[in-house]
């Protein structure tokens, strides 16, 4: 199939040489469409310090879909989902923005560009974003505080099973209405 | 209760046999034997008698609390009985009996409803209201025009007494429910305040319907011999309380929508079901076969003298066959037909690959470009549900009908349109949001005259709307329970609700134009395509 030969030779690009502080791995050996990758804080970034495991799902249709992205770690941000889903508001991924010619590693680079920059014009987290633009310090104490929290030893990633646990802070609850924070917004 | 006796004796739709069914006094006859209208009452509240939908009455198992109030409404002789299968949980009749109306409306829904107290509450106090409510009610003279037996009764005055509420609530099982029964009119003759003021119901049923505002406690809206000032509270809990009569999910009943919410609910789902109504829209088979063929040679290459395939990422060398996009972009053939199958962009630059560079910012405008923004009230002006244009599109030359045509019924099939929707209703521009093409590829004058009188309307719409059954035929047959419920007070709606009027103006004003599909319309036909039954709705009556 060609969406794994274009995988693999993925995969075997970015484990030569990952972006900068990540690391790459397949969630099972036997599918290459569900990457698991660690990446750590950018140093200049409030989520320094802090290891978040990103899961990153490729459709069998990759690349003519957008792989999916998802943090398995809680991150204090604008831009993703502050519940278990980790969901990412990235436009590169959205379907109507995405080419086949972008690579996962871009994709991956992006990411992390988004940690050092958070977008609070698309907000998934309406109020973490006003918080953002309005009263930066506290961002960045919340967002530490994630890091502490959430963010420090080694990453677990979500079993392979239907499970949601994402993290050793599981508490049982899948919806998004589960966050200590709350302020779930409708933006994309 | 002649009624009562034919229930157990339907007739069965032989073959090639169709039956009707009469809504006023539940007579049932073949088709071809009588026609359509009555041959016993002569009404034309008549329906044909679909497999998938029989309004003939069945017989149930009521509680017993629920037939006590059946019985006890002193019904006129007919009752309306729809058992329309997409509303499994509730249950609204309606008749023009003689010189009164009957309305019946049942809710159910399950116990565990936070909403039931607030409802029940709601409820007494609603009853209360129309006990107190009296004499002639102007708005439905023509509800009983509409029965021709009305006028066989001679010497009878009409609408005398007060409208009746009986409310019965009852528990069966996991689910409770409420049913109303609204008599009116000289059937029902038992007490009533006969000497109080005549109250405009309709007016009264506006202020209700009305959804919630701060001039629900404005004493000015109450007509003499009304109650008091209704609470707020009451106003925001009677909006919730027809809503979930009409439909408890959506104030949907049937094809028409109620509030705003439940089309925006409406408008969300269809979006959502459509994820890609953003992206751009696949190529077309001939533009896909087009595509310039080419070996790669060494100016392709540069100085490498090796390059990939963007897509599959494989190394290419040189005399390798690609197919080239007009943005100079190449790749493999196979693997760019299956992307252009899907979008007709380039890969790499997002360049559409249709059309010349003057269509291709036209495209890219078209596919990429969000409605634009609006002030609410004015949506459906320039929407791509829309038939008006605010902008016409400027022409795009070197297009033949057919191209379009074709284009068109790619973007139709990668949205689950089919073919005949379109056919059927010719002019229908509702796609305009994905297409930029246009079948008919209109001059910028034709554009504008058609915008011109879509919009002359709206200044009509200033006038006192005088709503009838002919300006909305849509309401008429099936769903004139709904019209009851409303029709008397759709003139008082019209006048007290400015928000209501907004959207029955611009109903009325779709088919004013003739065209049953304007924006509701066209949600319509999403909607009752799934149940199979946008067809027989015409058909009916």
């Amino acid at each position: 199939m060609a969406s794994q030969k274009r995988i693999s030779k993925e995969l075997a690009d970015c484990s030569a040489s990952p972006p900068a502080g990540m690391s790459i791995a397949l969630a099972s050996d036997s599918d290459v469409h569900k990457w698991h990758i660690t990446l750590d804080g950018p140093a200049s970034s409030a989520y320094a310090g802090g290891r978040f495991g990103l899961v990153v799902t490729l459709p069998t249709d990759y690349p003519f879909k957008p792989p999916v992205v998802t943090f398995a770690t809680r991150i204090y941000h604008p831009n993703v989902t502050n519940d278990a889903g980790g969901a990412i508001c990235l436009g590169l991924l959205k379907a109507e923005q995405w080419k086949p010619s972008t690579r996962i590693l871009s994709v991956l680079e992006a990411v992390r560009a988004l940690l050092v920059e958070p977008n609070p014009d698309d907000p998934l987290e309406s109020r973490i974003a006003d918080e953002f633009r309005q009263s930066r310090a506290e961002f960045d104490k919340n967002a530490r505080a994630y890091v502490n929290r959430y963010a420090v030893g080694p990453v677990t990633f979500p079993s392979e099973s239907q499970n949601p646990s994402n993290n050793k802070n599981n508490n049982n609850n899948t919806s998004s209405t589960a966050t200590p924070t709350g302020g779930k917004a409708q933006g994309s | 209760m002649a009624s009562l006796h034919s229930r157990q004796s339907h007739l069965v739709a032989l073959e090639g046999r169709q039956i009707v069914f009469c809504h006023s006094c539940e007579n049932e006859w073949y088709h071809e034997e009588r026609g359509l209208k009555c041959p016993r009452c002569s009404s034309e509240a008549t329906e044909i008698v679909e497999p998938e939908s029989d309004p003939r009455p069945v017989t149930r198992d009521l509680p017993s609390s629920f037939a006590n109030a059946f019985s006890n409404a002193n019904r006129p002789p007919g009752i309306d009985s729809d058992s329309d299968p997409e509303e499994g949980d509730i249950e609204e009749h309606a008749i023009g009996g003689p010189g009164g109306l009957f309305l019946r409306a049942a809710a159910s829904r399950p116990r565990n409803n936070a909403n039931r107290s607030p409802e029940d509450d709601i409820m007494r106090r609603f009853t209360e209201l129309l006990g107190d409510l009296g004499g002639p009610r102007p708005g439905y003279g023509d509800e009983a025009g509409r029965s021709p037996r009305t006028g066989n009764r001679p010497g009878q005055v009409l609408f005398t007494t007060p409208p009746r509420i009986h409310r019965t609530t009852f528990h069966a099982g996991p689910v409770s429910g409420t049913s109303f029964t609204i008599t009116t009119g000289t059937t029902h003759t038992a007490g009533g305040p006969e000497g109080t003021a005549p109250p405009d119901f309709a007016a009264i049923f506006g202020n209700l319907i009305r959804p919630p505002s701060p001039n629900a406690n404005d004493p000015s809206r109450n007509t003499p011999g009304g109650p008091p000032p209704f609470p707020g509270v009451f106003g925001m809990g009677f909006a919730e309380i027809i809503a979930s009569l009409i439909n408890p999910q959506q104030a949907v009943r049937g094809d028409a929508v109620y509030t705003q919410e439940a089309l925006d609910r409406i408008i969300t789902t269809l979006m959502e079901a459509n994820p890609q109504s953003n992206a751009a829209p696949p190529a077309t088979q001939d533009a896909i076969e087009n595509l310039e063929k080419k070996r790669l040679d060494d100016e392709m290459l540069g100085p490498e003298g090796k390059a990939e395939c963007t897509i599959c990422i494989d190394d290419m060398y040189k005399g390798a066959e690609v197919s080239v996009l007009p943005c100079k972009h190449w790749f493999h053939g196979e693997c760019v037909t299956l992307w252009l199958k899907e979008h007709n962009t380039c890969p790499i630059c997002r360049t559409p690959i249709e059309g010349g560079p003057s269509r291709s910012a036209n495209n890219t405008q078209g596919s990429q470009q969000q409605p634009q923004p609006t002030p609410p009230q004015n949506i459906f002006a320039s929407s791509p549900f829309s038939q008006s244009r605010p902008h016409p599109p400027p022409e795009r030359p070197g297009r033949s009908h057919r191209e379009n045509e074709e284009r068109l019924n790619a973007i139709r099939n990668l949205s689950g349109y089919r073919r005949s929707d379109a056919e059927t209703r010719p002019g229908v521009s509702r796609r305009d949001s994905l297409s930029p093409t246009n079948p008919r590829t209109p001059s910028a004058s034709e554009d504008a005259s058609r915008s011109a009188r879509v919009r002359s309307p709206s200044l009509r719409e200033r006038d006192p709307p005088i709503p009838s059954y002919e300006t909305r035929p849509e309401y008429d047959g099936r769903n004139y329970a709904t019209s009851s419920w409303f029709g008397g007070g759709n003139s008082g709606n019209n006048q007290s609700s400015p928000d209501r009027r907004g959207s029955d103006g611009r109903e009325s004003r779709d088919n004013q134009q003739g065209a049953s599909h304007g924006p509701l319309g066209w949600i319509r036909d999403h909607l009752t395509r799934s149940s199979g039954s946008g067809a027989d709705r015409d058909r009916r009556r």
